[in-house]
Protein backbone atom coordinates (compact mmCIF):
# COMPACT_ATOMS: atom_id res chain seq x y z
CA UNK A 1 0.00 0.00 0.00
CA UNK A 2 1.49 3.23 -1.38
CA UNK A 3 2.23 5.28 2.43
CA UNK A 4 1.16 8.34 1.66
CA UNK A 5 -2.69 7.14 1.11
CA UNK A 6 -2.11 5.08 4.11
CA UNK A 7 -1.18 8.49 6.16
CA UNK A 8 -4.13 10.13 4.65
CA UNK A 9 -6.70 7.36 5.17
CA UNK A 10 -5.28 7.26 8.47
CA UNK A 11 -5.45 10.98 8.95
CA UNK A 12 -9.39 11.24 7.73
CA UNK A 13 -10.40 7.70 10.11
CA UNK A 14 -8.44 9.34 13.26
CA UNK A 15 -10.82 12.88 12.92
CA UNK A 16 -13.67 11.06 12.69
CA UNK A 17 -13.34 9.43 15.75
CA UNK A 18 -12.15 12.35 17.80
CA UNK A 19 -14.27 12.95 20.53
CA UNK A 20 -15.67 16.29 20.74
CA UNK A 21 -14.43 17.22 24.18
CA UNK A 22 -10.75 17.27 22.18
CA UNK A 23 -12.20 19.97 20.01
CA UNK A 24 -13.34 21.70 22.64
CA UNK A 25 -10.46 21.37 24.50
CA UNK A 26 -8.55 22.99 21.48
CA UNK A 27 -11.31 26.19 21.67
CA UNK A 28 -10.27 26.31 25.43
CA UNK A 29 -6.92 26.62 24.16
CA UNK A 30 -7.13 29.37 21.93
CA UNK A 31 -8.93 32.22 24.57
CA UNK A 32 -6.10 30.86 27.06
CA UNK A 33 -3.31 32.25 24.27
CA UNK A 34 -5.24 35.10 23.76
CA UNK A 35 -5.99 35.82 27.55
CA UNK A 36 -2.51 35.35 28.15
CA UNK A 37 -1.29 37.71 24.98
CA UNK A 38 -3.63 40.11 26.42
CA UNK A 39 -2.15 40.26 29.74
CA UNK A 40 1.80 40.33 28.04
CA UNK A 41 0.75 43.57 26.27
CA UNK A 42 -0.92 45.14 29.04
CA UNK A 43 2.38 44.01 31.29
CA UNK A 44 4.54 45.77 28.80
CA UNK A 45 2.76 48.51 28.49
CA UNK A 46 2.51 49.66 32.46
CA UNK A 47 6.04 48.78 32.43
CA UNK A 48 6.71 51.55 29.97
CA UNK A 49 4.56 53.93 31.81
CA UNK A 50 6.50 53.21 34.86
CA UNK A 51 9.92 53.69 33.19
CA UNK A 52 8.80 56.99 31.73
CA UNK A 53 7.23 57.77 35.16
CA UNK A 54 10.62 57.07 36.79
CA UNK A 55 12.96 58.89 34.16
CA UNK A 56 10.70 62.32 34.19
CA UNK A 57 10.65 61.82 38.22
CA UNK A 58 14.55 61.60 38.63
CA UNK A 59 15.16 64.41 36.28
CA UNK A 60 13.16 66.83 38.26
CA UNK A 61 14.86 65.47 41.26
CA UNK A 62 17.95 66.20 39.76
CA UNK A 63 16.86 69.64 39.06
CA UNK A 64 15.55 70.39 42.42
CA UNK A 65 18.53 69.42 43.78
CA UNK A 66 20.71 71.55 41.72
CA UNK A 67 18.54 74.49 42.44
CA UNK A 68 19.08 73.59 46.16
CA UNK A 69 22.76 73.72 45.83
CA UNK A 70 22.70 76.79 43.62
CA UNK A 71 20.68 78.35 46.89
CA UNK A 72 22.61 77.02 49.71
CA UNK A 73 26.03 78.21 47.93
CA UNK A 74 24.43 81.60 46.26
CA UNK A 75 23.94 81.74 50.66
CA UNK A 76 26.79 81.23 51.43
CA UNK A 77 29.13 83.09 49.26
CA UNK A 78 26.90 86.28 48.88
CA UNK A 79 25.81 86.55 52.17
CA UNK A 80 27.38 84.40 55.36
CA UNK A 81 30.64 84.73 54.64
CA UNK A 82 30.83 88.69 54.37
CA UNK A 83 28.00 89.34 56.81
CA UNK A 84 28.26 86.97 59.61
CA UNK A 85 30.51 89.93 61.81
CA UNK A 86 27.07 91.98 61.61
CA UNK A 87 25.22 89.30 63.08
CA UNK A 88 27.37 89.17 65.94
CA UNK A 89 28.01 93.10 66.55
CA UNK A 90 24.17 93.13 66.54
CA UNK A 91 23.83 90.66 69.44
CA UNK A 92 26.83 92.23 71.37
CA UNK A 93 25.03 95.87 70.50
CA UNK A 94 21.95 94.86 72.16
CA UNK A 95 23.55 93.06 75.46
CA UNK A 96 25.35 96.41 75.87
CA UNK A 97 22.20 98.78 75.61
CA UNK A 98 20.52 96.88 78.29
CA UNK A 99 23.56 96.92 80.77
CA UNK A 100 22.27 100.56 81.95
CA UNK A 101 19.18 98.40 83.36
CA UNK A 102 21.46 97.33 85.93
CA UNK A 103 21.57 100.20 87.77
CA UNK A 104 19.19 100.99 91.07
CA UNK A 105 17.57 103.54 89.25
CA UNK A 106 15.08 102.83 86.91
CA UNK A 107 12.75 105.05 85.66
CA UNK A 108 10.67 105.84 82.20
CA UNK A 109 12.94 107.84 80.83
CA UNK A 110 15.52 105.02 81.01
CA UNK A 111 13.08 102.29 79.69
CA UNK A 112 12.53 104.24 77.00
CA UNK A 113 16.37 105.11 76.04
CA UNK A 114 16.93 101.54 75.76
CA UNK A 115 13.71 100.77 74.22
CA UNK A 116 14.62 102.79 71.54
CA UNK A 117 17.96 101.67 71.05
CA UNK A 118 17.22 98.30 70.81
CA UNK A 119 14.31 99.16 68.19
CA UNK A 120 16.87 101.40 66.16
CA UNK A 121 19.81 98.84 66.41
CA UNK A 122 17.18 96.17 65.03
CA UNK A 123 16.01 98.15 62.44
CA UNK A 124 20.31 98.63 61.15
CA UNK A 125 20.16 94.74 61.89
CA UNK A 126 17.00 94.42 59.48
CA UNK A 127 18.58 96.68 56.94
CA UNK A 128 22.69 95.58 56.72
CA UNK A 129 21.89 91.58 57.47
CA UNK A 130 18.20 90.23 57.47
CA UNK A 131 17.71 92.30 54.31
CA UNK A 132 19.65 90.62 52.23
CA UNK A 133 18.32 86.99 52.86
CA UNK A 134 14.94 88.31 50.49
CA UNK A 135 17.79 87.90 47.77
CA UNK A 136 18.07 84.34 48.26
CA UNK A 137 15.00 82.70 50.17
CA UNK A 138 11.32 85.13 50.97
CA UNK A 139 10.61 82.42 53.82
CA UNK A 140 14.33 82.22 54.73
CA UNK A 141 13.94 86.13 55.49
CA UNK A 142 10.42 86.25 57.52
CA UNK A 143 12.15 83.43 59.66
CA UNK A 144 14.61 85.29 60.67
CA UNK A 145 12.91 88.98 60.67
CA UNK A 146 10.31 87.26 63.66
CA UNK A 147 12.95 85.68 65.36
CA UNK A 148 14.15 89.17 65.93
CA UNK A 149 11.43 91.07 66.52
CA UNK A 150 10.50 87.76 69.06
CA UNK A 151 13.43 89.67 70.49
CA UNK A 152 13.05 93.22 70.57
CA UNK A 153 9.12 92.62 71.33
CA UNK A 154 10.07 90.64 74.43
CA UNK A 155 12.48 93.26 75.88
CA UNK A 156 9.91 95.90 74.92
CA UNK A 157 7.35 94.03 77.33
CA UNK A 158 10.20 93.28 79.46
CA UNK A 159 10.92 97.00 80.59
CA UNK A 160 7.50 98.23 80.71
CA UNK A 161 6.13 95.94 82.83
CA UNK A 162 5.82 96.98 86.64
CA UNK A 163 5.78 93.83 87.62
CA UNK A 164 9.26 93.10 86.79
CA UNK A 165 12.30 94.06 88.67
CA UNK A 166 14.89 94.43 85.96
CA UNK A 167 17.43 95.72 88.04
CA UNK A 168 17.66 92.72 90.08
CA UNK A 169 20.19 91.07 88.42
CA UNK A 170 18.75 87.32 88.11
CA UNK A 171 15.55 88.62 86.56
CA UNK A 172 17.61 91.23 84.53
CA UNK A 173 19.47 87.30 83.40
CA UNK A 174 15.90 85.77 83.04
CA UNK A 175 14.08 88.87 81.04
CA UNK A 176 16.36 90.39 78.85
CA UNK A 177 19.89 88.24 78.74
CA UNK A 178 18.78 84.81 78.55
CA UNK A 179 16.06 86.00 75.74
CA UNK A 180 19.39 87.38 73.89
CA UNK A 181 21.11 84.28 74.10
CA UNK A 182 18.10 82.31 72.64
CA UNK A 183 17.47 84.54 69.68
CA UNK A 184 20.80 84.44 68.90
CA UNK A 185 20.99 80.28 69.16
CA UNK A 186 17.70 80.44 67.04
CA UNK A 187 18.20 82.22 64.21
CA UNK A 188 21.94 80.43 64.03
CA UNK A 189 19.69 76.82 63.66
CA UNK A 190 17.55 78.76 61.14
CA UNK A 191 20.58 79.74 59.10
CA UNK A 192 22.50 76.17 59.58
CA UNK A 193 19.29 74.32 58.68
CA UNK A 194 18.34 75.73 55.76
CA UNK A 195 18.66 73.46 52.96
CA UNK A 196 17.78 75.55 49.50
CA UNK A 197 14.30 74.46 49.75
CA UNK B 1 -16.55 108.08 49.95
CA UNK B 2 -17.22 109.65 53.47
CA UNK B 3 -15.04 111.90 55.10
CA UNK B 4 -13.39 111.04 58.18
CA UNK B 5 -13.34 108.38 60.90
CA UNK B 6 -11.42 107.39 63.92
CA UNK B 7 -9.27 104.34 65.12
CA UNK B 8 -8.46 104.97 68.88
CA UNK B 9 -5.95 102.06 69.99
CA UNK B 10 -6.68 102.84 73.56
CA UNK B 11 -9.62 100.28 72.96
CA UNK B 12 -7.32 97.57 71.88
CA UNK B 13 -4.81 97.56 74.72
CA UNK B 14 -3.70 94.44 76.07
CA UNK B 15 -5.04 93.45 79.36
CA UNK B 16 -3.91 91.23 81.62
CA UNK B 17 -6.85 89.08 82.86
CA UNK B 18 -5.01 87.90 85.88
CA UNK B 19 -3.87 91.46 87.14
CA UNK B 20 -5.99 93.43 85.38
CA UNK B 21 -3.42 95.37 84.17
CA UNK B 22 -3.65 97.48 80.64
CA UNK B 23 -0.19 96.49 78.73
CA UNK B 24 1.81 100.41 78.05
CA UNK B 25 3.07 98.80 74.55
CA UNK B 26 1.44 97.29 71.56
CA UNK B 27 4.23 94.58 70.26
CA UNK B 28 3.75 92.01 68.22
CA UNK B 29 2.32 90.43 64.80
CA UNK B 30 -0.16 88.63 66.30
CA UNK B 31 -1.50 91.97 68.07
CA UNK B 32 -0.95 93.72 65.05
CA UNK B 33 -3.54 91.20 63.05
CA UNK B 34 -6.45 91.02 65.91
CA UNK B 35 -6.40 94.88 65.70
CA UNK B 36 -6.76 95.05 61.65
CA UNK B 37 -9.61 92.39 62.26
CA UNK B 38 -11.23 94.02 64.90
CA UNK B 39 -11.32 97.35 63.74
CA UNK B 40 -11.57 96.89 59.82
CA UNK B 41 -9.58 99.13 58.89
CA UNK B 42 -8.82 97.74 55.88
CA UNK B 43 -12.34 98.36 54.70
CA UNK B 44 -12.70 101.95 56.15
CA UNK B 45 -9.90 102.94 54.30
CA UNK B 46 -11.54 102.23 51.09
CA UNK B 47 -14.58 104.07 52.38
CA UNK B 48 -13.23 107.02 54.12
CA UNK B 49 -10.67 109.67 52.67
CA UNK B 50 -9.12 109.92 56.06
CA UNK B 51 -8.52 107.95 59.15
CA UNK B 52 -7.26 109.00 61.97
CA UNK B 53 -5.13 106.68 64.55
CA UNK B 54 -5.07 107.59 68.08
CA UNK B 55 -2.39 106.85 70.19
CA UNK B 56 -3.44 106.89 74.07
CA UNK B 57 -2.20 108.24 76.72
CA UNK B 58 0.48 106.13 78.67
CA UNK B 59 1.86 104.32 75.79
CA UNK B 60 5.93 104.09 75.61
CA UNK B 61 6.04 101.76 72.39
CA UNK B 62 4.54 100.40 69.36
CA UNK B 63 7.17 97.88 67.90
CA UNK B 64 7.52 97.72 64.26
CA UNK B 65 6.38 94.11 64.02
CA UNK B 66 2.74 95.38 65.73
CA UNK B 67 2.54 98.10 63.35
CA UNK B 68 3.35 95.97 59.88
CA UNK B 69 0.62 93.79 60.64
CA UNK B 70 -1.76 96.36 61.49
CA UNK B 71 -1.10 98.44 58.16
CA UNK B 72 0.44 95.23 55.83
CA UNK B 73 -2.69 95.60 53.28
CA UNK B 74 -3.47 99.23 53.39
CA UNK B 75 0.62 99.86 52.73
CA UNK B 76 0.20 97.43 49.60
CA UNK B 77 -2.78 98.78 48.48
CA UNK B 78 -1.92 102.44 48.63
CA UNK B 79 1.99 102.95 48.89
CA UNK B 80 3.93 104.84 51.29
CA UNK B 81 2.84 108.42 50.10
CA UNK B 82 -0.92 108.09 49.86
CA UNK B 83 -0.82 105.86 52.93
CA UNK B 84 0.67 108.94 54.69
CA UNK B 85 -1.49 110.81 53.27
CA UNK B 86 -4.73 109.03 54.07
CA UNK B 87 -3.61 107.99 57.98
CA UNK B 88 -3.09 110.92 60.54
CA UNK B 89 -1.94 110.02 63.87
CA UNK B 90 -2.34 111.50 67.02
CA UNK B 91 -0.69 110.52 70.28
CA UNK B 92 -2.83 111.98 73.54
CA UNK B 93 0.72 111.57 75.38
CA UNK B 94 3.84 111.95 74.52
CA UNK B 95 4.42 108.52 72.56
CA UNK B 96 6.24 109.48 68.71
CA UNK B 97 5.61 106.87 66.89
CA UNK B 98 6.96 107.63 63.30
CA UNK B 99 10.62 105.82 63.78
CA UNK B 100 8.64 102.38 63.94
CA UNK B 101 5.98 103.16 61.70
CA UNK B 102 8.69 104.49 59.29
CA UNK B 103 10.68 101.09 60.09
CA UNK B 104 7.55 98.80 59.49
CA UNK B 105 6.36 100.65 56.30
CA UNK B 106 9.49 100.00 54.99
CA UNK B 107 9.69 96.32 55.62
CA UNK B 108 6.08 95.94 54.34
CA UNK B 109 7.52 97.58 50.49
CA UNK B 110 10.93 95.99 51.12
CA UNK B 111 9.06 93.00 50.97
CA UNK B 112 6.76 93.64 48.53
CA UNK B 113 9.79 93.95 45.66
CA UNK B 114 11.77 91.12 46.60
CA UNK B 115 8.73 88.67 45.57
CA UNK B 116 8.20 91.16 42.45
Amino acid sequence: MDPYIFIHDSVAEISKIMPKEVTNVVIEQNIWDYFCSGANVLIAIANIGLILYIFFRERKSGNDDKEKNRKLGLLKTLIIDYNMDRFYKFYKNVIESTQPLLSEKIDNTLKTDVNEAILALSTEFRQEFVDLFLAIDHNLYNKIIDETDSLTDCITKSLFDEGINLSYKPKFHDEIEAKINETRTNTLKILFSYKGE
Amino acid sequence: MKEKTVINLEQYRAKDNKTGIISKVFTGRDRGKRVREESRIDSLAQNYKKVEIIIPKNIYSINPSFFEELFVYVVLEFGKENFLEKFEFTSEGEYDCNKPLNEAIDRILRSKTALD
